[in-house]
């Protein structure tokens, strides 16, 4: 891949350098590559959506940036960090400065909606419990669930279960959030209020966040800065306006199929 | 006293559930009697056999082992190898071992019913067949019951001979008694007809197991958890099936014997 | 060379299998066992097992025992030593029958429920949001159960142990009337207390070995529906037979090599 398909934007904005930063990543499962000479720089403190198909390797991506899966080449460096040479303790310490928001929300089942929210303050971050369920109630209000504490993650919406998912992210003020595919199963209405709510959490927060994804109408509600992931490469990198007014055929392939005409 | 309102109501719950368990049997027999596909039902009685015998084998053969441990050593004031070679015969081909090959296939081939059926429940491949105008019950449940019907006497006879062996390489290696006299102690208790009863036990056990595990699959819950609580309430519910049946038939048939 | 195929494979798998629960049970246990928390979920763990466990140990240890004496009195009637049906019943009972079938049930229902469990969180990505917030799942979630299984194989023994007799002296003295002065008078006779501490001790063992295995097959489950059920199917087959391969091994260990009375 050539160098000019990373645009100088994408250079640390913030200090401290970017918030995830791959150079030269590669991951096999057998004979296929998922991620395929990969590097990419995630700047600090915007919204960062990393677009491609079904397929594409944006998934296998999420894992490698969160540990949850090696490298077979290449360098992943979180906040700084590089996670290959960190020992597992190392890790599990630098996953509690980030947070992730799974596409199937990976509520606890067997524990209410404010417990699931409070468990990372209670187990990571040892806060008593009746302080840690103050603090998940008021992050509960925050992403708009008022009073549904006492419920259990399956007695909720799809929508509500990802405000849940968002809060339980949120709930040891993270300096990364990831999001895999956070709009994927839900209703156009329900997916606006979504995106809606990253944007203005984001705001808010200043956090960085990056998000997986599909969905392209998310993509531009969302994001400050824009990845398109096909067939494990990474095809365009930049910000939203650079990528979405590309010139490259297999880019412009992708969004125009997907871009709702006019 | 708050609790007792909860615990009486759970076992209610639980009876009205055995209830319902108990009522699916004379529809899986039903479904079953209406004609399975031939060739799903040979299939999976052949996978059912194939599967299942070497589960059988490997837990017979050691309580066969077991059994003959234990016996020489408790029956040893009463006349030690001889006796417990007869024991174990006896008991091990009138009870346990049927018992053990029973339970055997519905931990092997009863939880894998219940982990088929319900995962076509939760990815609603059940719906599509009913959507189709297909009968579930006759074309995915029948042939089930029937590899369980078949191939739990087969399992039966594998694990009576397997205790049987088990028992007889205990017996002469480890505890050195005669390999001949073993062998012919082992099987003097036992008449052509016990083998027979074993295999009618294995008929109606093989048909319960089946069915229980049917009928949980088919009312799995939601999602992999729904799968996998209808694989463990379902090989729990073939096991306390199976033995109660199994003491009600042995009591029906040698009751009288021994009274 | 194709028969090395059809055994070869099978074994393989088993001793990759039997490498993957050695190398992840005993740190998963002994992290649980090293943080408060942990201790306090294996304690409700053991609580939730002997709960579920108490029915079906009771429904499967009852008519075991009737049978026993059912079998045991046609056998002894035979050779007219009837005297001694209570002390072979309670002895086979406490030594064997009632740790085994109690860790069969343990199996089936607590070890299968172990494996349902971590499996579907394993297929929600609830384990690996565990990792996502710096926890480890297998201290948080899969060593609380193995020590779990352990605590309650032993008690769930005694409530067999108890329904087993109880079985048998059904059977045998309002039914098949052998005199009850008899059965009570000489049920003791066969057993020590040595024999119960044994009894539990193997439990104990049967309990860690059970959970073990059906915690590794939830914990690696693949991650589908299919994948779940799999999982708890697999578990329940290879845990039984480890329990039956297990109390075999330690009867020969207790008993002695030739059979200890024998030499008698």
């Amino acid at each position: 891949m050539s160098d000019s398909t990373i645009p100088d934007s994408a250079a640390p904005e913030h200090t401290g350098g970017p918030a995830v930063l791959l150079e030269h990543v590669a991951k096999r499962f057998g004979d296929h590559a998922a991620i395929d000479d990969v590097t990419l720089a995630i700047p600090r403190g915007r919204i960062t959506a990393l677009l491609g198909p079904s397929g594409s390797g944006k998934s296998t991506l999420l894992r490698l940036i969160t540990g949850l899966s090696r490298p077979d080449a290449g360098s992943v460096r979180v906040l700084g960090e590089e996670l290959s040479t960190l020992p597992r303790g190392g890790l599990l310490k630098l996953r509690r400065r980030m947070g992730m928001l799974f596409q199937d929300n990976a509520l606890f089942q067997s524990l209410t909606v404010v417990d699931n929210v409070a468990f990372p303050l209670v187990r990571v971050a040892r806060v008593p419990t009746a302080e840690a369920k103050r603090r998940a109630l008021a992050l509960l209000e925050q992403v708009g669930l008022p009073g549904l504490g006492e419920r259990r993650p399956d007695e909720l919406s799809g929508g509500q279960r990802k405000r849940v998912a968002l809060a339980r992210a949120l709930a040891l003020e993270p300096e990364v959030v990831l999001f895999d595919e956070p709009t994927s199963g839900l209703d156009p209405q329900t997916s606006a209020a979504i995106d809606a709510l990253l944007r203005e959490t984001q705001r808010r927060l200043g956090t960085t966040f990056v998000v997986i994804t599909h969905d392209i109408i998310s993509a531009a509600a969302i994001a400050d800065h824009v990845g398109l992931l096909v067939d494990g490469k990474l095809r365009a990198f930049g910000s939203k306006d650079e990528v979405w007014s590309s010139t490259d055929p297999q880019v412009r392939a992708f969004l125009d199929r997907r871009l709702p005409a006019g | 006293m708050s609790g007792a309102r909860p615990a009486r109501s759970r076992v209610a719950g639980a009876l009205l559930d055995a209830a319902a368990a108990a009522a699916f049997w004379p529809r899986a027999a039903g479904a079953t009697l209406r004609g399975p596909p031939l060739v799903d039902t040979v299939l999976l009685t052949l996978r059912l056999v194939v599967t299942s015998v070497p589960v059988v084998f490997a837990v017979t053969f050691f309580s066969g082992a077991m059994l003959t441990v234990q016996a020489a050593a408790s029956l040893a004031p009463f006349g030690g190898g001889a006796l417990a070679g007869i024991a174990v015969g006896f008991g091990g081909i009138r009870e346990v071992f049927p018992l053990l090959a029973a339970a055997s296939v519905a931990a092997r081939s009863g939880a894998e019913i219940a982990s088929q059926l319900a995962t076509m429940r939760v990815t609603k491949q059940i719906e599509a067949l009913e959507v189709m105008g297909l009968d579930p019950l006759r074309l995915l449940v029948g042939p089930r019951i029937v590899a369980a019907v078949v191939g739990t006497p087969v399992c039966v006879l594998v694990g009576c001979g397997a205790g049987m062996l088990g028992a007889q390489a205990i017996g002469a290696w480890q505890l050195g008694l005669d390999r001949g006299a073993m062998w012919s102690n082992l099987w003097s208790g036992i008449v052509a007809a016990d083998l027979v009863v074993g295999a009618l036990k294995g008929l109606v056990l093989g048909f319960l197991l089946g069915a229980v595990s049917a009928r949980e699959g088919l009312v799995a819950g939601a999602g992999a958890r729904g799968v996998g609580s209808a694989t463990n309430r379902a090989v729990i519910r073939a096991l306390v099936v199976v033995s109660c049946a199994s003491l009600a038939l042995s009591s029906a048939i040698y009751g009288r014997l021994a009274g | 060379m194709r028969a090395l195929a059809l055994f070869g494979r099978p074994a393989l798998a088993l001793f990759a299998g039997a490498g993957r629960v050695i190398a992840f049970a005993p740190p998963a246990a002994l992290r649980a066992l090293g943080s408060g928390h942990g201790a306090r979920a294996a304690v409700s763990q053991a609580v939730s097992i002997v709960a579920r466990c108490a029915a079906p140990v009771v429904l499967v240890c009852g008519p075991i025992g009737a049978m026993l004496a059912l079998q045991g009195l046609t056998l002894m009637r035979t050779f007219g030593v009837e005297r001694a049906l209570a002390p072979l019943c309670v002895a086979t009972i406490v030594r064997e029958l009632a740790p085994g079938f109690a860790a069969v049930v343990v199996a089936m229902q607590g070890g299968a429920g172990i494996a349902a469990e971590l499996g579907a969180m394993r297929a929600a990505d609830e384990l690996d949001a565990l990792e996502v917030m710096g926890i480890d799942p297998r201290a948080e979630v899969a060593g609380p159960r193995i020590l779990g299984a352990a605590v309650a194989a032993p008690l769930l023994n005694g409530l067999a142990m108890l329904c087993g007799v109880v079985g048998a002296w059904v059977m045998a003295v309002p039914i098949l009337g052998v005199p009850n002065t008899l059965f009570l008078g000489t049920a003791l006779d066969g057993v020590t207390a040595a024999d119960v501490w044994l009894s539990a001790a193997k439990t104990v063992l049967f309990g860690a070995a059970l959970g073990a295995v059906c915690a590794s097959a939830g914990f690696f489950a693949e991650r589908s529906a299919a994948g779940v059920g799999r999982a708890a199917n697999r578990a329940v087959v290879a845990s039984v037979i480890l329990v039956l391969v297990f109390n075999y091994l330690c009867n020969t260990a207790i008993f002695g090599l030739r059979g200890g009375a024998l030499a008698l």
